[in-house]
């Protein structure tokens, strides 16, 4: 075979709508008794690169027609790209950040007459949450990296973790070639460059899961820290008691009631929210640790009528909370009192 | 490719799309010739003839001078001797499940081993396709020439380059020798037909390398095997412990120069009989039988493009008839001109 020419395969499959691109050349390849990355790279701009399909040579290699090809698979249309895109987006994102500068800035301008957060939050049509932020700092936090891992790589990490740990020399395009060959995978080579990249620079990490606790700091715990695991254990359960009680301080079977009693059961509601909404970030997988120090703060600042309440759920659940109520409020009782 | 009489397109077609895979040793070019039909085109009345203006003369040569250009091949008694022997084994193989029997053509250049054996392939191909109706992604036959100097990995690159696997310069052989065994078999190869077998020569390393590399295509294709070469009893191809395995499994079927006989006459008549000349007169050639017998010393390649050689210089030149004039007008191959000089010396391939 020379040059650019290339024959239909002797023997063909018909691409489906439903496949990718690069799983019906595997087709193509297997039906052949080609191996997949062979054949995969035969299709690149110059041959043998490891590039993106070309839809001249997949179609001369099957035998169809470009347009053909083009209707059931429309990713290998060629890509045209809109001039100016990228620097619309930027200009976008500047006048963004710029916008949220300046409600930081109303929300402490306001902050500072004495308006107070939940106030803040309806005026300024933002989360409380928000409000917080803005109190803390005039920038706005830079927005938060989502990490995104490839899902074409799904079950294939381990395979690739356990090539490099046979070979550590063992080049990228090895790699890919091997995926394709002997696991059936189709992944482009820049997913497996990447994720071979990241696995080479930064330390090997254990698999992250939603319920698995980050590695302890080296710090020592204070002498006074209540035990963790029963702290946490706790704090789900109180948060469970609190959306019960909510649902039914709010339940519509008592609409007939006056009206007084209806506001005194939101205003109920209203402080037992207050209490748990800050329940749920520390118990985030990141931020267990600072649980006992968030449980500390709120009691610190909690009403009386709060306080009450907590610790009655507290000795519902049979923990033993006296690191806790033991402590000292900061507030005056008197002023949720009412 | 049809050439019906009076589709002037027809021959403008037949020259434009000449050129792409027309090679035998290619599938699309397999597939043309086996589903090739030659059809002779009608003689215009001769006032018809005469009357023609110079764009439709043109059209008319044309038509005709594509037309003697590829005439169709003589059913010679070799010919029919190849195709019934080959239908046999093909037809004893088809349960074989090892040592298969195969074919083996001899002979000097120029006696018809090629057209016998593309003819035997174009006849299984046909009746495959009587057997398997509306079935296009068979591949009955499969047709290769032995490179020169040729490796194992040559060889069966030669089969890929037959069947359209794409090879390339890292493509290694047992890829390259899956590939073409898998895609045999899921073809339906039945015949393997392997033309100039006398480049591989057993007595070298390579040589016997090609033919062990043969010998497994032959155990891992379920396929009778026909090879045809230039004098092979002579090249060794029988010598040796790998030469005594293939030959006793091959039948080979010599193919020799035309003696004088009645059947050479015949063969002249028929050719002649093809002819679409104007003014020919019918047995002209058959008179002529025993100077072209001397001429071409009985190969009927040298035959052939003896007379449609001449028959295209007849169109050409306008006289519309073959002479003996206009014969001794064509040159031959150096063989058949050394022959026509001396007639007894022994010829030599």
């Amino acid at each position: 075979m020379t040059g650019d020419l290339l024959l239909p395969l002797p023997r063909q499959v018909r691409p489906s709508a439903a496949e990718t691109a690069e799983r019906y050349v595997h087709r193509l390849a297997e039906a052949n008794h080609l191996r997949p990355s062979y054949l995969r790279l035969l299709l690149t701009t110059p041959p043998n690169s490891l590039g993106s399909i070309q839809l001249d040579k997949l179609a001369m290699l099957a035998g169809r027609a470009p347009a053909n090809l083009v209707r059931v698979l429309p990713e290998l249309a060629p890509r045209t790209r809109t001039p100016g895109r990228t620097r619309e987006n930027e200009a976008r994102k500047t006048l963004n950040e710029q916008r949220k500068r300046e409600r930081f800035a109303a929300i402490r301008y306001d902050a500072r007459l004495g308006m107070s957060i939940r106030a803040l939050a309806t005026k300024h049509h933002v989360s409380r949450r928000t409000v917080g932020k803005a109190l803390q700092s005039e920038i706005p936090p830079p927005r938060k990296k989502i990490e995104r891992q490839p899902t074409v790589l799904l079950g294939l990490r381990e395979h690739i973790d356990a090539m490099l740990e046979a070979d550590p020399a063992i080049t990228a395009a090895t790699i890919w070639q091997r995926l394709h060959d002997e696991h059936d995978a189709t992944p482009s080579y820049p997913a497996v460059r990447t994720y071979i990249t990241t696995r080479r620079t930064t330390r090997p990490q254990a698999p992250r899961l939603i319920d698995e606790l980050p590695a302890v700091p080296a710090t020592r715990r204070p002498a006074d820290a209540p035990p963790q695991a029963a702290t946490e254990e706790a704090a789900v359960r109180l948060l469970q008691l609190a959306f019960l009680e909510i649902r039914i301080l709010t339940s519509a079977a008592h609409d007939n009631q006056s009206a007084e009693a209806l506001d005194q059961r939101h205003q109920r509601a209203n402080e037992i929210a207050d209490i748990c909404h800050d329940l749920t970030p520390w118990l985030d997988p990141h931020r267990r640790n600072n649980l006992a120090d968030g449980l500390r703060h709120q009691w610190r600042s909690a009403g009386t009528r709060q306080r009450r309440w907590l610790q009655a759920r507290f000795d519902q659940l049979g923990y033993d909370h006296r690191w806790l109520t033991e402590l000292t409020p900061q507030t005056p009782p008197t002023n949720t009192d009412s | 490719m049809v050439t019906s009489p009076g589709t002037v397109a027809g021959w403008r077609q037949a020259i434009e799309t000449a050129d792409d895979h027309r090679h035998l040793s290619t599938l699309p070019g397999w597939r043309r010739f086996t589903t090739e039909t030659v059809t002779a085109p009608d003689l215009l009345p001769r006032q018809r003839f005469s009357s023609l203006d110079n764009a439709g003369r043109a059209n008319y040569n044309e038509l005709r001078l594509d037309y003697h250009t590829r005439l169709a091949a003589v059913a010679t008694s070799t010919l029919r001797h190849v195709i019934t022997t080959g239908r046999r084994l093909t037809l004893l193989n088809r349960h074989a499940v090892s040592a298969r029997r195969g074919l083996i053509l001899s002979g000097p250049a120029g006696t018809g081993k090629t057209t016998a054996i593309t003819q035997f392939g174009k006849t299984h191909q046909a009746i495959d396709a009587a057997r398997h109706p509306g079935l296009t992604d068979r591949i009955p036959v499969l047709y290769v020439t032995v490179p020169p100097a040729a490796t194992p990995r040559m060889v069966a690159a030669e089969f890929a380059r037959f069947l359209g696997l794409p090879i390339t310069s890292r493509a290694n052989i047992t890829d390259i020798i899956e590939a073409v065994c898998g895609v045999a078999v899921d073809t339906r190869v039945s015949v393997v037909a392997v033309d100039e077998i006398h480049n591989l020569a057993l007595s070298t390393r390579n040589g016997a390398d090609v033919s062990d590399t043969l010998k497994y295509f032959s155990e891992r294709i379920p396929a009778t095997f026909l090879y045809a070469g230039i004098d092979v009893e002579k090249a060794g191809l029988f010598s040796g412990v790998r030469g005594s395995q293939i030959a006793g499994r091959f039948t080979v079927i010599p193919t020799n120069p035309f003696p004088r006989t009645s059947e050479w006459t015949s063969l002249i008549a028929t050719i002649e009989n093809s002819l679409r000349l104007q003014h020919h007169r019918t047995d002209t050639l058959v008179g002529l039988a025993d100077y072209l017998h001397q001429r071409t010393a009985g190969m009927i390649g040298s035959l052939s493009h003896l007379i449609r050689g001449a028959a295209l210089d007849a169109i050409l030149t306008g006289t519309e008839k073959i002479t003996r004039k206009l014969l001794d007008a064509v040159d031959l191959d150096h063989a058949a001109q050394n022959h026509a000089r001396h007639p007894h010396a022994a010829r030599r391939p």
